[in-house]
């Protein structure tokens, strides 16, 4: 039997339920089932000749109406190689290639989520009202699958997906038979972006409507200090997290389900079978792989490493050490630098610093007044060096 | 009174639009459709029915999508923007032909 394409099996599903529905007229008119089939075979006329000439019109695609997947794909690549560029080019602090895998892995499993979504669409329907029910639920565990990733603590952005879900599930549930095409593409669409970005970003939907609470689970109870002060400290099974066990423990076995019945269709490509059983599998596994990756939260330190450098840069002269860097990912102290700026002037190794520039441009220590007066005014490291040259360079002419 | 098969089969985009004009459909709704509002003269063929269909989806004057119905998949046809268009401009198109058959036939 020969090999039939994706386009090809739609095209004879299609067909052959023209005839099942033939059939089922005839039967609801009194035919008996053998009766029916023969008549609406013989009503139908020359199958193959009608599968033939319909497969011949999508048989030339015009290059330019590639499929969307492939589209995406093809856009990532070429993003993915301008920010490569662009990151080699302004390197200023050796973290391109980190930026870089950050971006590429976000961006790559918010492709994924979008390219699935539009393959349960198309496989459910789009009047099909589970097909709401099903990408959000899909959207969701992925986005939840990111928070772990991400930071292992911060659930608020999960919570606010939910929220959004339900805002849009009620309003669509009254409205999905109204809109339009274009409108139910959009929806499913726009929230799939909202939520991979709100969890990729750490940034939950809704916090332009009062500053985020930032819910931590902290089992080893440690005090959550400095640039954590203003979250909330909560336990694994608080009231707070009961959405998201319950959408986890409904959803789980519906999302499995759906995807049970997809293996079972006949008229879906094996590859896209494949995928979708892998971006399932994914998900509960990928915070366990990732979470490795990101041990000590090393991962997300990596898109503050430019600023830190900055502050080690003004203040101490030099670059940060690794176990600076570790520090920073397990404390999240980069998220008050302001702070670390201020106990940096204060520290004992920027004397130290000054005292060796002071020696090995006058010959001797900084006076502790003239110390305590560069960090009053923030004087940088390269500007006590510049300013004591320039004061040697006048005192000679 | 049989019509000539040819003829509807001109007619057959002008026909199929304007079913899709109010509801999205599938193939066999759409014979059985077009066959009763035409008080059984006019019969659309499977073998002119897909074609056709595929030829306005590919442009772009209808799309589709797969909606699950007792266990099993049809493919429902909705009109889009530029295929109501389209059909405007078929009927005006109609208008005019059949005007001017019916004033040469009077003669």
């Amino acid at each position: 039997m020969p090999k039939r394409s994706y386009q090809d099996k739609l095209i004879l599903e299609e067909l052959e339920g023209h005839i099942e529905d033939a059939v089922e007229d005839l039967v609801h008119q009194g035919m008996d089932e053998k009766s029916a089939r023969k008549k609406a075979h013989s009503q139908f006329g020359n199958f193959e000749s009608i599968h033939e000439e319909v497969s011949a019109i999508h048989s030339h695609p015009s290059w330019i109406l590639l499929h969307p997947a492939t589209l995406c794909v093809v856009a990532y690549g070429f993003v993915s190689l301008v920010l490569f560029m662009w990151y080699v080019i302004t390197d200023v602090n050796g973290t391109a290639i980190e930026l870089f895998t950050l971006w590429w892995i976000f961006f790559g499993i918010g492709s994924v989520v979008l390219m699935v979504n539009r393959w349960i669409t198309e496989y459910l329907g789009l009047q099909s009202i589970q097909v709401i029910w099903t990408t959000f639920l899909f959207t969701f565990f992925a986005s939840l699958s990111l928070t772990v990733v991400l930071d292992i603590d911060n659930f608020e952005g999960s919570i606010h997906a939910l929220l959004l879900a339900a805002v849009l599930i009620i309003s669509s549930k009254l409205l999905w038979n109204k809109l339009t095409v274009r409108w139910k593409y959009i929806l499913i669409y726009g929230f799939t972006v909202a939520t991979i970005w709100s969890s990729a970003a750490e940034q939950p939907l809704f916090d332009f409507i009062g500053t985020a609470r930032c819910l931590f689970i902290t089992p080893d109870d440690i005090p959550l200090t400095g640039a954590l002060a203003y979250c909330k400290q909560i336990k694994p099974f608080s009231g707070y997290l009961i959405p998201i066990y319950l959408v986890m423990l409904i959803g789980a076995p519906y999302l499995f389900r759906f995807l049970w019945r997809y293996l079972q269709s006949t008229a879906t490509a094996r590859y896209r079978k494949m995928i979708l059983t892998a971006a399932f599998a994914a998900i509960p596994l990928f915070p366990f792989f990732l979470n490795d990756l990101n041990n000590y939260g090393q991962l997300d330190v990596v898109k503050w490493k430019p600023d830190i450098y900055e502050v080690y840069w003004e203040t101490l002269g030099r670059r940060p050490e690794e176990k600076d860097i570790l520090f920073y990912a397990q404390t999240r102290a980069y998220e008050n630098l302001d702070a670390v700026r201020e106990v940096l002037y204060n520290s004992k190794e920027r004397k130290i610093k000054i005292d060796l520039i002071y020696q090995e441009v006058l010959g001797r220590n900084a006076r502790k007044r003239q110390t305590q007066q560069y960090v009053e005014h923030r004087t940088s490291v390269d500007e006590i060096y510049n300013e004591l040259r320039l004061q040697v360079q006048n005192e000679s002419d | 009174m049989k019509i000539n098969k040819e003829l509807v089969k001109g007619s057959s985009d002008v026909l199929i639009l304007s079913v899709l004009k109010h509801n999205d459909l599938y193939g066999y709704k759409i014979t059985r459709d077009i066959q009763a509002l035409s008080n059984d003269i006019f019969t659309l063929g499977e073998g002119t029915l897909y074609p056709v269909l595929h030829k306005l989806e590919k442009q772009k004057l209808l799309t589709s999508y797969w909606q699950e119905v007792g266990g099993r998949r049809r493919k429902y046809y909705s009109i889009t923007i530029a295929g109501k268009k389209m059909l405007q401009e078929k009927k005006k198109e109609w208008k005019v032909f059949s005007s001017a058959v019916n004033a040469v036939i009077a003669i």
